[in-house]
Formats: structure tokens, C-alpha cells, sequence
């Protein structure tokens, strides 16, 4: 469905230049949940964000993305906005913060229709009270504002607004972030029910859902995918490992150590300053991503 | 709030019935110039016989007229500008704000006058000439609080949500960000419109406004003050006229600025 490859996006700041993403190669499969987990600031939302292109001015994008055989990174504006929505939708963190609040909640779903397929006032109404129905809040409360509604169904319209226009693709970025576990769970049952037949990239620090929801995970560490795997018990990978050992189920052992900084990220393997088994080469050669594992000691095994 | 809508409402009131209100403000009575006030004549006459309440109350119509007419022009292009300033920022935005400077850097009197000035000689005096001059100099203040608002308001996500749905610029422009600047345009052009009375009533009084014999403010002030000493109710009628219904305005305004909740130094 979409295939990303060689990404690598910049940004150029008063500090210094922010390698956001480092060679990113990554394909989302036609129904497939792909996961993609990693610390703050590791670069999952840019990469999501690139994917839309919405990123910055100040941002530098090489590389390919490729859906329907067209490289989106070279489309028009123009072109762009008639897939944005349509055929990929995103939502973004903080429903809060997203959801306009001078704008009934009716409206903002209706607004969808109302610009991509140019329905009448009345018509996008309509549908926007269907798509409240399908993501569990009663049409009633169609025009109330978004401050009159509670985190977790926040959420289910955001939700409403991503899927409207039945996209081929959804990228959800941190969909579960500040729900309690219990609307965390109907909130992923129902992206989970919603998005049969649909591929969907999910952008999360939960490891729980990810393990939970995903076909295939992808690990990123410092703007790169360290990882990918089906399952975590197959985990090779140090900063893998460490992350699954930081779970409380699995003793609460943290990383030693703070994610580097993407402006003058370390040499070599960028996560070597962290890991118990470095040698040599990890601080002057970075390894490539090898059967789903960038590491050298996965090579010589 | 209260008091402020009340006098707005006796001053339109005024204006909108005045020819239930006020005798004929045109008649010359050569034989009862300059009357003190008298049950006749509740403000007196001028200097032509006429009466001059009848004639505040028919400039009460002029000064309201041309005042939100000033007002809703420069409100239009002032946000706009300021809109398109603000959101697309860079080159635009450097443009249109130093356009922005060069306006404010000009006193507003002194353009008006320039502009009706040379106006008037190529059209004549026309009302018409009198909305232009003030709008071109009156629009500024509000290009620069949309372009500020602009600025903030273009940072939320739901902008970037909007553009996530394949919303055009221009789109995200009218349904996102105008909604949300609206409170303090409107808190501002209440404001103004006191403003923007004072600044007829300067022209007319300068003798270039509204011409005799059309009733207005400005231009009673200014054909009284010759007789400020035998007769001072010429004067004085119709400056009390524009105080109270600045003061209107303005207490109108800031009422609006506290339920609207516009913070103070977006205003001023």
C-alpha cells in the first residue's frame, strides 16, 4: 500500500540541524496494523507527519514515498490535498487541541463531506450524525462544542473525522495518550473494529497495544528503525529488549541512559552509548537494518 | 454596557426618526436668529434662523451614517489584510506589515485632511469622499490586531487538523481562523465607531466634511463659532451631541471587551 524509502527528514534550527529521520525504509501492507513504537522525541510522529506532508517550512525531505505508484513527496499541493483525507487520513495527537473549539463537533465532521464531496449543508449533516452513530456517541449531541465532551469521546470523534471519508490508509498518532485503561481499551477496540480492511499505521508508546493490535511492529531509536518484528518475544535488538524489560510486568527495569540528541546524534550505532553488549565497531560503524534487526551482534549470530 | 446601549439606542433612535422628532432642520427664519433655548426652540436658533435642535438630531443621522459606514469598510479590508498577513506570513507578511507601519507612522488628521483635500478639488465634496478619506487612514488598526491574532491563532492544531483533511488555505482561512478572531474585531469596531465620529466632526468642523447646509456635528460647531460669545448654544449643543455619543460608544465597547473576555492589550 505504502512504501517508504531511504527517508530522511531535517530541520533546520538556530541550533543546529535536527536529523528527524535517518534513512527510514518501512512498508504498510494492505490490511495491515503496522505499529511503530519508540521513546519521545525518537521522530515517529515526523514520520507520520511527512507521510501527509505537514510537516514545517523549516523541515528538508529526501527520499520516497510511494502510494499508488506516485512518490507523494513530489505531488503538487494540489494533488496532495485530494489525498489527504480521502485516500490517507491522520489523526493527530491531543484531541483536545484539535478539534476547533468555536465549531460544533457536528460541523467539523461535516465539514469533511462538505469540502471533499462537496454535499450540501444539510446532506453533510446528516452523514455527520451517522458517523457520530458509528463511533458510539449519540446524534443527539451533534451540535455541542467540543469542550462539552470528555477525553475518551474527544477521541471517538476524531476518530469520526479520520475514517468520514473511508480512507485507504490511517495513520493514528498516539491515539490512547491520556485516556485510563478502560476508554484506552474501547477506544482501540473500536479503531480495531473500524478499520477492518483498512491499513493503518499506529503510532504509539504503549507497548501493550501495540503487541496487542499490530501485525508487524517497527521500532524506531534516534530517527531510525532499529527493528521490526511480529512479536516481542522475538525481540533481538538491546534498545528492544531494554524496552520490554522497562515494563512493569517485566520488573520495571529502565535504560541507562537518555535518548541522544537527534542535532549531533552519536557516531557509529546511535544507540551504543546505552548498550551493555558494545564493541568496537558499534561506536565507528553504524550496521544496517538486517532481517528486520540493525545490530552487528544479530549479524554474527 | 448598559448605559452605553442605552445612549447608542437614543442616538440612532434619533437619527432613524428624526423627521418624527425634529422640525424642518433647512428652514431659514431670518427674523429669529440666534434664539436662546425656549420651549419653541429647545436648543435655540443659529445664525440663520433655524432650528437648532432639529438640526443635531438630523446630524445625528449624518454623523451615525457615515460613521458605520467608515467603520464596517475599514473593519472588511483591515481584516482581510490583516488575515492574509498573518497566515501566510514570510515575504506577504513583510510586505503588508511594513504597509502596516508606514500607515501608523502618519497622523490620521493630517492624511484625511490631505485626502479630502485633494479629493474634493478633482469630485467636489461628496459623503462619498468623506467615507474614503477616513477608511484609508481608519483600517489599520484593524489589520494589525487580525495579523496579531493571526499569528497565534494559525499555531493551534486544529489548523494543522484542517490541513490533515485536505482543507485549502483559503478554506482553513474563512472556517478556522476568522471564527476565532471575530470577539476582538467586533470589541474594536464598537470602539471605533466613536473614533471615527470624532473624526467627521474634525473634518466638518475644519470645513472640509459634510457641507453646509446639511446638518451634521462637525459643521454646526464650526458655523457657531463666531458667535461663541452671543450665542454659545450653537456650540455648545452639538459638541455635547458627539461627547455623549463617543462616550457611548466607548462604554458600549469596553462592556463588550469584558463579556467577549478580549484581553485589554489586544485593543490598545
Amino acid at each position: 500500500m505504502l512504501k517508504i524509502r531511504n527517508l530522511e527528514v531535517k530541520f533546520k534550527t538556530i541550533e543546529g540541524v535536527v536529523k528527524a529521520n535517518n534513512k527510514v525504509s518501512l512498508e504498510l501492507k494492505k490490511d495491515e496494523i503496522l505499529g511503530l513504537i519508540g521513546e519521545t522525541g525518537c521522530g515517529k510522529t515526523v514520520l507520520g507527519m511527512t507521510i501527509m506532508r505537514l510537516l514545517p517550512k523549516n523541515s528538508e525531505v529526501k527520499g520516497e514515498i510511494i502510494y499508488k505508484g506516485k512518490n507523494l513527496l513530489e505531488l503538487s499541493e494540489k494533488e496532495m490535498r485530494e489525498i489527504r483525507g480521502k485516500e490517507i487520513a491522520i489523526m493527530l495527537q491531543n484531541p483536545s487541541l484539535s478539534l476547533n473549539p468555536v465549531l460544533s463537533v457536528g460541523e467539523q465532521i461535516a465539514e469533511v463531506f462538505l469540502y471533499h464531496d462537496k454535499l450540501s449543508k444539510k446532506d453533510a449533516m446528516r452523514k455527520a450524525s451517522e458517523m457520530l452513530k458509528i463511533v458510539g456517541i449519540t446524534p443527539k449531541r451533534i451540535n455541542e462544542y467540543p469542550h462539552q465532551f470528555s477525553g475518551g469521546m474527544k477521541q471517538r470523534i476524531m476518530i469520526a473525522i479520520a475514517l468520514a471519508l473511508n480512507p485507504k490508509i490511517l495513520i493514528a498518532d498516539e491515539p490512547t495518550k491520556g485516556l485510563d485503561s478502560s476508554t484506552k481499551e474501547q477506544i482501540i477496540n473500536l479503531m480495531k473494529k473500524l478499520t477492518k480492511g483498512k491499513s493503518m499505521l499506529l503510532i504509539t508508546h504503549d507497548l501493550d497495544i501495540a503487541e496487542k493490535l499490530c501485525d508487524r511492529i517497527a521500532v524506531m531509536y534516534a530517527g531510525e528503525i532499529v527493528e521490526i518484528l511480529s512479536n516481542f518475544n522475538k525481540a533481538k535488538h538491546p534498545y528492544t529488549i531494554g524496552l520490554l524489560n522497562s515494563l512493569p510486568r517485566r520488573g520495571l527495569k529502565p535504560i541507562d541512559g537518555v535518548s541522544p540528541s537527534l542535532i549531533s546524534p552519536p557516531s557509529g550505532c546511535k544507540f551504543h552509548p546505552r548498550c551493555k553488549y558494545r564493541e568496537e565497531i558499534c561506536t565507528i560503524k553504524n550496521p544496517e537494518l538486517k532481517n528486520g534487526v540493525r545490530c552487528f551482534r544479530n549479524d554474527k549470530s | 454596557m448598559n448605559k452605553g446601549l442605552f445612549i447608542i439606542g437614543v442616538v440612532v433612535f434619533a437619527g432613524v426618526f428624526a423627521e418624527f422628532i425634529a422640525k424642518d432642520p433647512y428652514r431659514v427664519d431670518m427674523s429669529n436668529r440666534l434664539l436662546s433655548p425656549s420651549l419653541e426652540h429647545f436648543f435655540g436658533t443659529d445664525q440663520l434662523g433655524r432650528d437648532l435642535f432639529s438640526r443635531v438630531v438630523y446630524g445625528a443621522r449624518t454623523s451615525l451614517f457615515l460613521a458605520v459606514s467608515i467603520t464596517i469598510i475599514s473593519m472588511i479590508f483591515g481584516s482581510l489584510f490583516g488575515a492574509v498577513s498573518g497566515y501566510f506570513g514570510g515575504i506577504i507578511d513583510d510586505v503588508f506589515g511594513r504597509i502596516i507601519d508606514i500607515f501608523l507612522s502618519i497622523p490620521d488628521l493630517v492624511l484625511n485632511i490631505a485626502l479630502v483635500g485633494i479629493l474634493s478639488l478633482s469630485y467636489g465634496t461628496s459623503p462619498l469622499i468623506i467615507i474614503f478619506s477616513i477608511a484609508f487612514t481608519n483600517w489599520v488598526s484593524y489589520a494589525r490586531i487580525v495579523r496579531g491574532s493571526v499569528l497565534s491563532i494559525k499555531e493551534h492544531e486544529f489548523v494543522l487538523a484542517a490541513k490533515a483533511i485536505g482543507a485549502s488555505n483559503l478554506y482553513i482561512l474563512r472556517k478556522h481562523i476568522i471564527p476565532n478572531i471575530i470577539g476582538p474585531v467586533i470589541v474594536l469596531a464598537t470602539l471605533n465607531v466613536g473614533n471615527v465620529i470624532i473624526a467627521i466632526s474634525s473634518l466638518g468642523f475644519l470645513g472640509l466634511g459634510i457641507q453646509p447646509p446639511t446638518p451634521e456635528w462637525g459643521e454646526i460647531l464650526n458655523s457657531g463659532k463666531n458667535y461663541l460669545e452671543t450665542a454659545p448654544w450653537i456650540m455648545l449643543f452639538p459638541g455635547f451631541a458627539i461627547a455623549v455619543t463617543v462616550l457611548g460608544f466607548n462604554i458600549f465597547g469596553e462592556g463588550l471587551r469584558d463579556v467577549l473576555d478580549v484581553k485589554k492589550e489586544i485593543i490598545e
